[in-house]
């Protein structure tokens, strides 16, 4: 493909792509607007977390029987979240799928985006964060909790790695073409540019460095996750207490992160003006492999509740009625028919596929896979190991306070502000991949 | 319906009990009975313990009024214990109204005990009454170990040091364990002043110790009178404790081999790689100046 442009069409076409990929970066228009909403809802965050830090952990709705509530479930949605950057750019990339290109780097925004928050809403789950430190000081290995410190943070590094490495040819790029952005930005570019020249030496080293990264990232986002499950899991809780919680988990993680890309897609092509980049096809493909997650998952789903709930052991029976006919029935429903099952039928239409609809059923996946979590997490809490009684009224149920639902979506409104800032500092595609692609010559690449 | 019954049939008990109660009707041949046995100590500690299993859930404590059932005598008032042994033995053995006949569930020696135990508290109050004086604080404790007989010897005395030689003190015996102080048992003193206790399968620390308390368990007559102390009573012993083990549950010291392999293993395989990758940035960043130059 490469032959057929003749040299001055190849370097047009890659001015072009840098115009349109590096247009947006400097058009402001409605960006205002948007980081207000986010700070704003970070400033509420801010000021339910003060409430919690002095008046301590007894604002929030999670008492003695109920002790992980909204948090632990938002952290384990945006773990799930994150996972996403995994799926794209790794395994879909290792199979060569050329279709990926421009939406590998937006898969690997949310992942870092996510990734990180998901840390730090594990301190906010602390009634005493400013004893952090001893969580390593005192480190058991022996503990699946130290365990999923240590993977969440290796994979933070490893998705970082991977954002950077395919961004050091754009940063030299960059470095060119914005000479008129402010001197701190210029500074990023320089550095992050690395002496960029394009020799065959150095596309050579960073192939070979991506290379590396995207077949070490399988085992460490598929241990992520598993680790994640097994944080319950490993306790023989009824309703946890199961084999399948690691790819239960996994599985369950590609659904919320392939509607979460579809969304950041359809929000980049109208915001960015990247219909040429981010086709309907793309659209299509990704509601696709949408489908295909969700009938894995639902796989896993049927198995998670309809083995126990065949047998029906005591001590399962109660948790199980909760959520089938019981007081957790309406959510636990809505989440597997609106949040699964009724997307997944809508998507197998081509109709349902175009990037409008396929954004809106996103969206309500993405609601799903969240209080997905929180029926994961909860409900087997209302239910202690012994029987007890004459405790307080308030024990017996959980519902988020305000300082809760303040913090989580704050955390969501902190993700998408990592996302931001980084679509607003670099190209959300890879220019170089992308004119790779278009068919630019390989020489013009290189200056 | 089934408790509207009971409660029914209860009222109706208590009624009959109540309108029966100033009838008891013993012949005079049965009040002349005399008691056949001895009132030995034996004799009467049983028929301590006949109380406390049979006559205690209606009567209460003989001489505190605190009979459960209202219409149930006080054994131990001075009104009562006029009452002669025979007509107190034809009481247990016949019953009447509410109270029921134990001619059937007690051997005759065992009423007849009960007999010498309810007869026993007038001769007890007689003594108390006797030497009226306020005991509240006056009495001491000290303890001894006896390792031949495996029993702890624990004497009353007054602040002077002498015996208290007034018998029937409650000394509590207790050994401290994890949770608080378990009771291994409460011995009356005798006349020596004296209350011993034989120890039976009672657990030492490592070193063959226990910690045991003694005390008075009579608060409000005595007041606090209470010693601890630390004895030997046994063998140093060796525990093994499952905390020192390589073990999942240990410390993070002991954490087993095979884990540790695995998470230095695969955490280390994975960083070197991601240090490797490092590297490799800076090794770009090298290329593009050997350009320049």
């Amino acid at each position: 493909m490469a032959d057929s442009l003749s040299k001055e069409e190849s370097k047009s076409l890659l001015t072009k792509i840098e115009n349109d990929l590096i247009g947006p970066i400097k058009n402001h228009k409605g960006f205002l607007v948007w980081i207000l909403v986010l700070v704003s809802l970070l400033v509420w965050a801010g000021v339910a977390y003060g409430v919690q830090l002095s008046e301590g952990l007894s604002v929030t709705a999670m008492r003695d029987h109920i002790s992980w509530g909204l948090y632990i479930s938002s952290f384990i949605f945006f773990v799930a979240t994150a996972l996403i950057g995994m799926l794209i750019s790794s395994v879909l990339g290792l199979l060569k799928i050329k279709w990926i290109t421009p939406i590998a780097r937006i898969a690997e925004m949310i992942a870092i985006a996510f990734a990180m928050w998901a840390g730090l809403i594990i301190v906010f789950d602390m009634g005493r964060p400013e004893r952090l430190l001893n969580v390593f000081i005192h480190a058991r290995p022996q503990s699946p909790i130290f365990w999923d410190v240590t993977v969440v943070t290796t994979y933070v590094v490893i998705s970082i790695l991977l954002y950077l490495l395919p961004l050091i040819p754009d940063a030299a790029m960059l470095r060119v073409r914005m000479t008129d952005s402010p001197k701190w930005k210029q500074k990023i570019y320089k550095i992050l540019s690395f002496n960029w020249k394009g020799t065959p030496e150095q596309f050579h080293v960073i192939h070979k460095s991506i290379r590396i990264l995207a077949i070490l990232i399988i085992p460490v986002a598929l241990a992520i996750h598993t680790v994640t499950s097994w944080l319950f899991a490993m306790t023989p809780r009824i309703g946890w207490d199961t084999t399948i919680f690691g790819p239960y988990f996994v599985t369950g993680a590609f659904v919320s992160g392939v509607a979460a890309v579809i969304l950041a897609m359809f929000v980049f092509q109208k915001q960015y003006n990247l219909k040429e980049y981010i086709t309907d096809f793309h659209f299509d493909k990704m509601s696709k492999l949408l489908v295909l997650v969700i009938l894995v998952y639902l796989y896993f789903n049927i198995n998670e509740y309809l083995v126990p709930g065949y047998k029906m052991k005591s001590g399962d029976d109660i948790h199980l009625r909760e959520l089938f006919v019981g007081h957790d029935a309406l959510m636990f429903w809505a989440i597997q028919l609106g949040g699964m099952i009724i997307p997944m039928i809508i998507l197998l239409f081509k109709k349902g596929r175009k990037p409008m609809p396929a954004m809106i059923i996103s969206i309500f996946v993405i609601i799903g896979a969240f209080f997905k979590r929180y029926i994961i997490v909860v409900p087997t809490m209302k239910h202690p190991h012994l029987p007890i009684q004459n405790v307080p009224e308030s024990f017996h149920t959980y519902w988020p306070t305000w300082v809760e639902w303040g913090i989580t979506l704050g955390s969501i409104a902190g993700a998408l502000l990592v996302v931001t800032i980084l679509a607003k500092l670099f190209p959300v595609m890879p220019v170089w991949e992308v004119a790779e692609e278009k068919g630019v010559n390989q020489e013009d690449l290189t200056k | 319906m089934k408790y509207n019954k009971i409660t029914l049939l209860l009222f109706g008990f208590l009624f009959i009990a109540y309108t029966s109660q100033a009838q008891w009707k013993i012949p005079e041949k049965a009040k002349k009975s005399k008691n056949p046995h001895e009132s030995s100590d034996t004799h009467i500690s049983s028929g301590k313990k006949i109380y406390a299993s049979n006559c205690k859930s209606c009567h209460g404590d003989p001489g505190k009024a605190n009979a459960l059932l209202p219409t149930a005598t006080d054994v131990g008032s001075a009104d009562y214990l006029k009452m002669k042994d025979g007509s107190i033995y034809y009481q247990i053995t016949e019953g009447m109204g509410a109270m029921p006949s134990f001619k059937k569930s007690l051997s005759d020696e065992e009423r007849w005990s009960l007999v010498s135990y309810i007869r026993s508290l007038a001769n007890k109050e007689a003594v108390e009454e006797g030497g009226d004086e306020n005991m509240l604080d006056k009495l001491s404790l000290k303890f001894e170990f006896d390792k031949a007989s495996n029993s702890v010897k624990a004497s009353v005395t007054d602040k002077s040091g002498s015996p208290y030689s007034k018998a029937g003190v409650p000394v509590a015996f207790l050994v401290k364990r994890y949770f608080g102080q378990m009771k291994i048992g409460e011995i009356e003193t005798n006349e020596s002043g004296l209350a011993t206790l034989k120890l039976v399968d009672i657990k030492t620390d490592e070193k063959g110790n226990i910690e045991l308390s003694i005390k008075i368990n009579d608060r409000d007559k005595y007041g606090d009178v209470k010693l601890t102390q630390e004895i030997t009573i046994g063998e140093h012993r060796h525990f093994k404790n499952i905390l020192e083990e390589r073990a999942l549950w240990g410390s993070r010291a002991n954490i087993p081999w095979w884990m540790l392999f695995l998470y230095v293993g695969i955490t280390g395989g994975v960083w070197v790689a991601i240090v490797y990758v490092i590297l490799q940035i800076k090794k770009v960043k090298k290329l593009g100046t050997q350009i320049n130059t």
